[in-house]
Parts: C-alpha cells; structure tokens; sequence
C-alpha cells in the first residue's frame, strides 16, 4: 500500500496520503446511515422497503411523510451540523487553541444577540423572513468587533480567543435582557431557537441552506492551502512567504459566515463547533483537507442523531435537537480533556 | 547574488529604541555570526533582516531594495528563516514540514512538482532524516527536530539562511552536529548564512564573520582572530577573561574568568 499517491498533470500537482482519505470515506458511510436512519423512524415506523417505496412515491402519505417532512429535516440537520464543524474546525487551526469554536469566542452569541433582537422587536412588522440575514449580520459584525477589539500591530491568536470570551459574555447578557423583557410568547420561541433546532424544516430553508455552504466550500477551496499554514507560528510562516495578518482576517472571516449561516437556519447549537473538530482530530492526527472534511461529516452527523433523538425518545413530545447535542457533547468533551490530561 | 543590509536601522519595542541607527553589510556567501549579551539587540536584528519586525527608521535591503516593500513570497524565495524555539503544528510529518519551505515556489495548480520533490528529498538526505520522513515531528529528540526545522529552510533552496540560536537547548554533540551541517552548506553550495549564536568559541569556529552587537549598534565586526580579543570581550560582554589559541583549530578560544581571577 502506497504511503502517497502522486499526482502530475501538465501545471497541476499534488501529493496525497491516501489513509485519511480511507477513514473520510468510513465516515461518510456512517453519516449516511445516520440519514437513512433519520428518514425510517419516527411516529410512523418504516421498514426498509417501505422506505425505499416512499421515496420512490412523493405522493403517497409515507412519501410525503419521507419527503416532505423527515428529509428536510435531516437534511438541514447535517448542512446546520456541517457548516458548525468545519466553523470550529477553522477557529481552531487560525487561533491555533484548542478550545476555540464559534461558540466559545462570540460569534454565536452575536449572531444569537441579533436574531433574538429581531425576533422580539422587529418579527411582529416584518415577518421571519429576514431572521437569517439578521443572524449572519449578528455573526460577521461580531467578528469584526473581536478582530478591531483585539488589533495590536497585527493580531495575535490568544488574545483573539481571550476577548472574544468577553465578548461572547457581553452578548449573553443583552440576549438575556431582550428575552426577559419580551413578551412571554416571543421568549418561549426565542429560547428554543438559542437551544438550536431544526423542527419544521422544509425545502425552501433548505435550498437556501445549501446555497450557502456551496458558495462558502467554494470560497474554501483556494484557502484550504493556508489553513493548513495558519497552525504555524507568525515568524515561519512569514518566512516561507505568508501574508500572515491578510490571511487570518480572511479564514476568520469565511469561519464566522459559516457559523453565522448555521446559527440563522438552525439556531444557536452549542458544542457542535467545538467538538466535531476534535472528534475528527481523533480519527487523523494530521492536519489537511481530510481532517477538515471529516469534521463537517462529524458536525452533520452530531445534529442529525440529536434531533433524531429529540423527536423519537420522548413522543409525542418534540424536543429540540439542541438539547441533545448538550448532552451527547458535553460528556464526551469532559471524557476528552479528561484524558488528555493524563 | 543576494545580499542583506542594514542602514540606519531604528527600530524598538513599545517605547524602548532597541537597535540605533545600526549599519551592516554582510559578507556574501560568508557564514556571519551576530554575538552579544542578553538584551543586545542581536536577535532583533536578525528579526528585522528577516522582515519580521518593521523598522522605524532606515531599512533593510535585500539586494539593494527595501525588504518591506517587496512581497513577502519574494523574498521567500531569496531568504529562508529559521526562529528561535519553533514549534511545530500538532501531527504533522517529518516530511510535510520540510515541504511547507516550498511553499513561496508552489501556488494553487502546482503543489508537489518534480523540483519540490527533489529538493525535499535532498533536505532529508543532506540533514539524515530520510529514514525519519513519515514520522510526527512532536516525537523526535530535540535534535532531529532542530534537523528537521533546518530540512525545511534547505528545501526552501533560498542562498540566504538566517537562523536564530539553531543550537540553543542541545547538547553538544548535537550543537556540533547542526553547525557542521550549517558549514557543509555555506562551503558546499556558496550559501550565505546569519545566525545568532551564545557560544563565543562556537561562534570563533564556524564564523568567517563576527558581528558583536552592543547597545544597539554594531560595537566591531571582522574575522574571529581580529575580533575576538580580551578588551573587546569585555566591552561587549563586560566580562574579564582571556584569549588563547585554539590548539587545534587555530581559533581565538576564550577562557571566561568570572569571579576567580588567577594571579
């Protein structure tokens, strides 16, 4: 078995370690699975047949059970659960912490400042409509303001991570105020919506969705070569020809829309950023394009089994995924730092 | 040709001047050694020579042009850096290090071409760590990881190496070992090469150039023999010693006394 494959066309090159490539594909089965699972249970049971007859039949009441109300939502699930992995996966390599995702360093929490503030103030006049541009405007303005916040002749990593804590804390505190000085309806959907969810989704939300991660992946594609460079401290990295700040603005800026879009269709899902990189972390030591894909796998997978859980484990009652996520994410994230403590 | 100067350097941190007005032309295809106490100024100014740090007054030219003005991948290709205590990405191989000194020759199409390959390949031969190539650098010895750091600026294949302290934390054999690799490549390949050394023997050895740096200027720079000298050790060092030649080497060796001073 071949440590590398080489690839030489005319002006195009490229080597691949093939191994991790292996475990991405291993994984994509899984979150396959994970889907097929999603679409077949449910209040309505289906065997595999019946699954394969509804999707064959948009028509017929499993058909429309299958296609019209489980597959959106499985489906926005993963590309919610996605976006958050790859996000955290980005923070991660440009802050080079471990512990930063966009939770953790405030873009969430401006993203969710922003779409609690419409939603109270706002929804009423003009209908839900423009939430996600108010949450992907919440997200990117927040980033800006932790990258001015943080700006000392350059901006270095730990202090990025450390003020964006404060203000992940500032923006806590006015989300709290808003919902408290809502009405008691408006916070009772707001507060589902910062659980994170992706109950009633349908098709439109999910185009909408895709659009997105399509037109973000795609602005990854030239990047992905200095994320893998971002890791490096500041002096090597210039000295092999880095634009060290330029680049770090730009990689934090498709990291925060990222997350920015996620949290606009799905909600504010805690852990998902923070833990989807680690899981796929595990799996490949060695930062690269596989690591990265496996962490969007993994992200999608975190929030299709969550809300699969959330809406089977207690029916009739349908829970938001965003509870789940909390609680597969938070123990698996204390098994983590608990043995790499050791 | 690539030559690095300096002229009429100012330059800082915060508030403090650091480096005044300092001159410096280093010889081509010369090993220099920038020499000098604690807080001297001799790591910054092989930071500014490399562009880290932005003058405040005067430049550095890399062949007679501002370095700051030109783009930083250019320079890449003519001046290769290796700092002080580096640390390497979490996982990565032996082989993917050396590779990333290839990255101002490769752009989006061309990532693993034929030259990049070849270069690589010689950096792990002429460093020996070709049979090390597929392991993670966080678990090497201090001294292959030092062998592996000085892989990737070989591979970057640039005439000018600068290089802060490549010997600090090793023991000496392996001191030793990272300066005759350093020499095989400035007399083998004509490549010029800076770097800040602590040793003052060591820097006596290898240097064809020595550089003492003191309170922000050049204080002397020369040949070792006309340099090192017990006044000049004591001014730029403020310490009291003697100078004897080096019974096998021929080069000044110098014997600090410290507080007990023989009759």
């Amino acid at each position: 078995m071949p440590e590398h494959w080489v690839i030489r066309l005319p002006g195009f090159s490229r080597i691949v370690t093939p191994e991790p490539w292996r475990r991405v594909g291993a994984i994509l089965l899984l979150s396959l699975v994970v889907l097929g699972v999603s679409l077949a249970v449910g209040r309505v049971p289906l065997s595999l047949s019946q699954l394969g007859v509804a999707l064959t039949t948009p028509t017929s009441e499993n058909g429309l059970i299958v296609i019209q109300l489980r597959l959106p939502r499985a489906l926005l699930g993963a590309l919610v659960g996605g976006a958050l992995g790859m996000s955290g996966w980005l923070f991660q390599q440009v802050m080079r912490n471990p512990l930063a995702s966009p939770d953790i360093v405030g873009v969430t929490s401006g993203a969710s400042a922003a779409a609690v503030g419409y939603f109270s103030l706002l929804a009423t006049n003009w209908g839900m409509a423009w939430l996600p541009l108010a949450a992907i405007l919440g997200a990117l303005s927040t980033a800006f303001a932790i990258y001015l916040l943080a700006w000392q002749r350059g901006v270095a990593p730990l202090r990025l991570v450390l003020i964006g804590i404060g203000v992940s804390a500032l923006l806590g505190a006015v989300t709290t105020f808003i919902l408290v000085a809502s009405p008691l309806t408006t916070t009772l959907s707001a507060y589902v919506w910062l659980t994170g969810s992706v109950y009633a989704a349908n098709w439109s939300e999910v185009t909408a969705l895709a659009g997105w991660c399509a037109l973000l992946g795609a602005a990854l594609i030239p990047l992905m070569r200095l994320t893998l460079l971002a890791p490096l401290d500041d002096a090597l990295a210039t000295g092999i020809g880095v634009r060290v700040q330029w680049t770090r603005a730009l990689l934090l800026v498709v990291a925060s829309m990222l997350a920015g879009v996620a949290v606009a269709w799905g909600g504010a899902f805690a852990f998902v950023g923070l833990v989807a990189p680690h899981m796929a972390r595990m799996i490949s030591r060695t930062t690269g394009t596989a690591q990265a894909v496996m962490a969007v796998l993994f992200g999608a997978c975190m929030v299709m089994l969550a809300d699969l859980l959330g809406r089977t484990l207690f029916l009739p009652l349908d829970l938001p995924a965003g509870i789940f996520v909390a609680a597969i994410g938070a123990p698996f994230f204390l098994t983590l730092l608990i043995r790499q403590r050791r | 040709m690539t030559t690095v100067s300096a002229h009429a350097l100012t330059l800082g941190y915060q508030r403090q001047v650091i480096l005044d007005r300092l001159e410096l032309t280093l010889p081509e295809r010369a090993i220099s050694v920038l020499v000098g106490s604690n807080g001297c100024g001799k790591s910054t100014l092989l930071k500014a020579l490399a562009r880290l740090i932005e003058p405040w007054e005067g430049r550095v030219c890399l062949d007679g042009k501002a370095i700051n003005r030109q783009p930083t991948r250019t320079v890449a290709k003519s001046l290769s850096l290796l700092p002080q205590q580096p640390e390497a990405p979490e996982g990565i191989t032996v082989r993917q290090l050396v590779g990333l000194g290839r990255h101002p020759h490769q752009n989006w199409f061309e990532q693993w071409s034929e030259a990049d390959e070849a270069m690589v390949q010689r950096a792990l031969l002429h460093t020996g760590l070709n049979t090390l190539s597929e392991r993670a650098v966080d678990t090497l010895s201090g001294g292959q990881r030092q062998r592996a750091w000085i892989a990737m600026a070989i591979a970057q294949d640039t005439p000018l190496m600068l290089l802060d302290e490549p010997t600090s934390f090793l023991d000496l054999t392996h001191q030793m070992e990272v300066l005759d690799l350093l020499r095989d490549l400035n007399r083998r390949e004509g490549k010029t090469i800076v770097m800040v050394l602590h040793d003052l023997n060591l820097a006596c050895r290898y240097a064809d150039h020595i550089v003492a740096v003191r309170q922000g200027g050049v204080h002397v720079q020369g040949a070792p023999k006309e340099v090192i000298t017990k006044e000049r050790v004591k001014e730029v060092f403020n310490l009291t010693c003697r100078i004897i030649d080096d019974p096998f080497f021929n080069t000044p060796l110098c014997i600090p006394f410290g507080k007990d001073v023989p009759g």
